[in-house]
C-alpha cells in the first residue's frame, strides 16, 4: 500500500482545497449539546459573579436545571448562548441574594486568596481579592451589574437586557458600585 | 487614583474555569443523576432504569482512571461523525482516544508523570494529546512507537502486520527499529511486515533523521541558541505562564530584576516555580527600597503569606503583615493583615502580641470576617 501524503477523507481532515471548513453554527441540537457547548461559559460566569469557586459548581447545576426546563421551548436555537447567558445572571442574582443572608447568619464561607485562585501572578490576585470583598458588601443586582461591565466587559444596552433592568437604572447601580470598588482599591 | 480598568484587563484572566472536556461529562453526569432524583421524588417511586441508562453513559474503564462518554465529534469542524458505537477514552491529563472500530483494543502500559504509554494491540484508534512540556505521550502498534507532545494522530493496526500512522496536527516521531521519522500534519506513514513505506511522493517530507554526528551538532547548536534566548526573555516565560522555564532563565541571566515590576514578576516567578525563599528576598526589596511605591503593600502582604504558608516561620509572617498594615492602615487588605498577623503572633509563642492584635480587630472590625477566631485569641471565645 502507498503511504502517501493522505488524501483529506483518509485522516478526517478539516481542510478542504486550504481552507478550514467552517459549516454554519445552528446552534445546540439537544440538552445534552447544549450542555456541553456552553458549561464553560456559564461556569466562568459563576466565578465571576460569585466570587466563590466552591459555589460554582451548585451554580452551574441550578442554570442547566432552568436551561433544561426551558429548552424545549427554545424555537430559536441559535440564540441559545445568549438566552444561557441571561439564565446564568439570573441564577446569579437569586445565589448572590442568598449568600447575603447567609453572611448575615454568619453562615457564608469567606473568599479565600488561595482557594479562589490556582497559581495566580500575586497583584493580580490580590487586586481580585480587594475587589470581591468589596462586592461582597454590595446588594445582589448592583454586584451583577458591575460584574457584568467589568470583568465580562458587556455594554450597558446589553447589561440592561440581561438583568432585565432599564438603562439608567444600570447606570445608576454601576456609578455607584465603581465608586464603593474605586475607593477601596485606592485606600 | 489607580486605573481600575486597565489593571482588570490584566487579571480578568485568573477568573476563568478552565473545564476540559473530561470535567464536562463529569458535570453532565451529575446534573443527570441530579435531575433524575428530582424526578423519582416527584414521582414518588421507580426512575431505577434512568440511573442505569445514566450509568451506561459514563462509565469508567481500568487502568490511568479514564471515562468513557458516547462519542461525538472531535471538534465541531471535524467533517468525519464518529460513529455511535465509537468511543471517547479520556486520560487525566486532557488527552483522549477516539476508538474508531468496536474491535479496537487499547491498553495503559505506563501512566507516569512523564510518561503515559498506551499500545493498540488491534483496530484503529485517533489520539487527540494535550500539549506537555513534561509529559511524553507514547503509542505502541506491534514494533512501531509513536512518540508525540501536543498533537492529534490515528494508528491503525490492519491485518496482514501492517500498521498506519497519520497525522493531523503537529508533529510525530514514529520509531521502526534503529530508524526514527519524523511526521508532519497531514502526513501518513505505513509500516508493512517490519518495512516502511513510503511512496515517491512523500518520500521527501517523511524523512529520517540525520546522521548521529550532524544531529549531535545540531542538538548542541540548538541548545546553546535555547540557553541564550532564556538569558533574555525570563520576562516573556513568566508572562506565558512558563513559570519553572523563567525562574531557569532568571537564575542565569546577569541581569538581575531592578524596577518594582520587574521585582514583583520575578518573586511570582520564584513562588510559582517552588522557590519561595528566592521569592521572599525579591519581595523583601520592593519592601525595604520601595517603601512608597503602591506595589510595596502587596509586596508585605505576599511576604507575610510567604512566610506564614510556605516557609512556615510565624514570626517573620507577623512581621512582614505588620508592615503590610504600615503601608496601608485602611485599605482593603488591613482587616486580613491584622488578623494573620494575630495568628502568626500566636503560632511563634507570643501570646501577648496575638491577644493585643486580636483585641484591636475586634475593636476595629466588630463586623469582621474572622471575628470568631479573633475573640478566641483575644480570649473573649463566647
Amino acid at each position: 500500500m502507498p503511504p502517501t501524503k493522505p488524501s483529506s477523507q483518509d485522516v478526517g481532515l478539516r481542510l478542504v482545497k486550504g481552507q478550514a471548513v467552517e459549516p454554519p453554527d445552528e446552534g445546540p441540537a439537544t440538552f445534552e449539546e447544549c450542555f456541553s457547548r456552553y458549561h464553560r461559559l456559564v461556569a466562568t460566569i459563576g466565578l465571576r459573579m460569585l466570587g466563590r469557586k466552591s459555589e460554582v459548581d451548585d451554580f452551574v447545576q441550578d442554570v442547566f436545571l432552568e436551561v433544561h426546563r426551558g429548552f424545549g421551548k427554545l424555537r430559536d436555537r441559535r440564540a441559545a448562548k445568549g438566552w444561557v447567558r441571561s439564565i446564568a445572571v439570573r441564577v446569579a442574582i437569586k445565589r448572590l441574594r442568598r449568600l447575603r443572608l447567609a453572611a448575615t447568619f454568619g453562615l457564608d464561607q469567606p473568599i479565600d486568596l488561595d482557594a479562589f485562585f490556582h497559581n495566580p501572578r500575586q497583584e493580580h490576585a490580590t487586586l481580585l481579592l480587594q475587589v470581591y470583598r468589596t462586592l461582597d458588601d454590595l446588594p445582589a443586582k448592583a454586584r451583577v451589574v458591575w460584574v457584568l461591565r467589568f470583568i465580562e466587559g458587556e455594554k450597558l444596552e446589553d447589561i440592561a437586557k440581561l438583568t432585565d433592568m432599564g438603562l439608567s437604572t444600570v447606570k445608576r447601580l454601576l456609578a455607584a458600585a465603581q465608586a464603593r470598588i474605586q475607593a477601596a482599591v485606592d485606600a | 487614583m489607580r486605573d481600575l480598568e486597565r489593571d482588570l484587563a490584566g487579571a480578568r484572566d485568573l477568573l476563568v474555569v478552565d473545564a476540559s472536556e473530561r470535567d464536562t461529562a463529569r458535570a453532565l453526569h451529575r446534573f443527570e443523576q441530579r435531575r433524575i432524583r428530582r424526578r423519582r421524588r416527584q414521582m414518588g417511586a421507580g426512575g431505577v432504569a434512568a440511573v442505569a441508562l445514566v450509568a451506561a453513559v459514563v462509565m469508567s474503564l481500568p487502568g490511568a482512571d479514564p471515562i468513557v462518554v458516547p462519542a461525538r465529534p472531535i471538534a465541531a469542524t471535524d467533517p468525519k461523525p464518529v460513529a455511535p458505537q465509537q468511543r471517547v477514552v479520556y486520560f487525566a491529563d486532557g488527552s483522549h482516544a477516539t476508538l474508531m472500530q468496536p474491535r479496537t483494543e487499547v491498553r495503559v502500559e505506563a501512566s507516569q508523570e512523564d510518561l503515559l504509554e498506551l499500545s493498540l494491540a488491534a483496530g484503529e484508534a485517533r489520539f487527540e494529546v494535550v500539549p506537555s512540556d513534561t509529559r511524553l505521550f507514547r503509542v505502541r502498534a506491534q514494533d512501531l512507537y509513536v512518540e508525540v507532545i501536543g498533537t492529534s494522530f490515528t494508528v491503525a493496526v490492519r491485518p496482514e502486520d501492517e500498521v498506519d500512522v497519520s497525522v493531523h496536527e503537529g508533529r510525530v516521531a514514529v520509531f521502526a527499529g534503529d530508524n526514527r521519522y519524523e511526521l508532519g500534519r497531514d502526513m501518513k506513514l505505513a509500516f508493512v511486515a517490519g518495512r516502511v513505506v513510503v511512496d515517491e511522493a512523500a518520500e521527501d517530507e517523511v524523512e529520517p533523521e540525520p546522521e548521529p554526528k550532524k544531529r549531535k551538532k545540531r542538538r548542541k547548536r540548538a541548545r546553546k541558541k535555547k540557553q541564550t534566548q532564556k538569558k533574555e526573555r525570563w520576562t516573556a516565560l513568566a508572562e506565558d505562564g512558563k513559570f519553572d522555564d523563567a525562574f531557569d532563565a532568571l537564575d542565569r541571566t546577569t541581569r538581575a530584576p531592578r524596577g518594582t515590576k520587574d521585582l514583583m514578576l520575578a518573586a511570582d516567578v520564584a513562588r510559582l516555580s517552588g522557590h519561595p525563599r528566592d521569592a521572599a528576598r525579591y519581595l523583601k526589596i520592593v519592601v525595604d527600597r520601595h517603601p512608597n511605591h503602591p506595589r510595596a503593600l502587596v509586596a508585605a502582604f505576599t511576604l507575610g503569606r510567604l512566610w506564614q504558608n510556605e516557609l512556615k516561620e510565624p514570626r517573620r509572617a507577623a512581621e512582614a503583615f505588620a508592615k503590610a498594615r504600615v503601608l496601608g492602615p485602611t485599605g482593603s487588605l488591613a482587616e486580613d493583615a491584622l488578623a494573620h498577623e494575630a495568628e502568626c503572633w500566636a503560632l511563634a509563642g507570643e501570646r501577648d502580641k496575638a491577644k493585643d492584635r486580636a483585641s484591636t480587630y475586634l475593636t476595629r472590625y466588630p463586623e469582621g470576617r474572622k471575628v470568631k477566631s479573633m475573640r478566641r485569641l483575644a480570649g473573649r471565645a463566647r
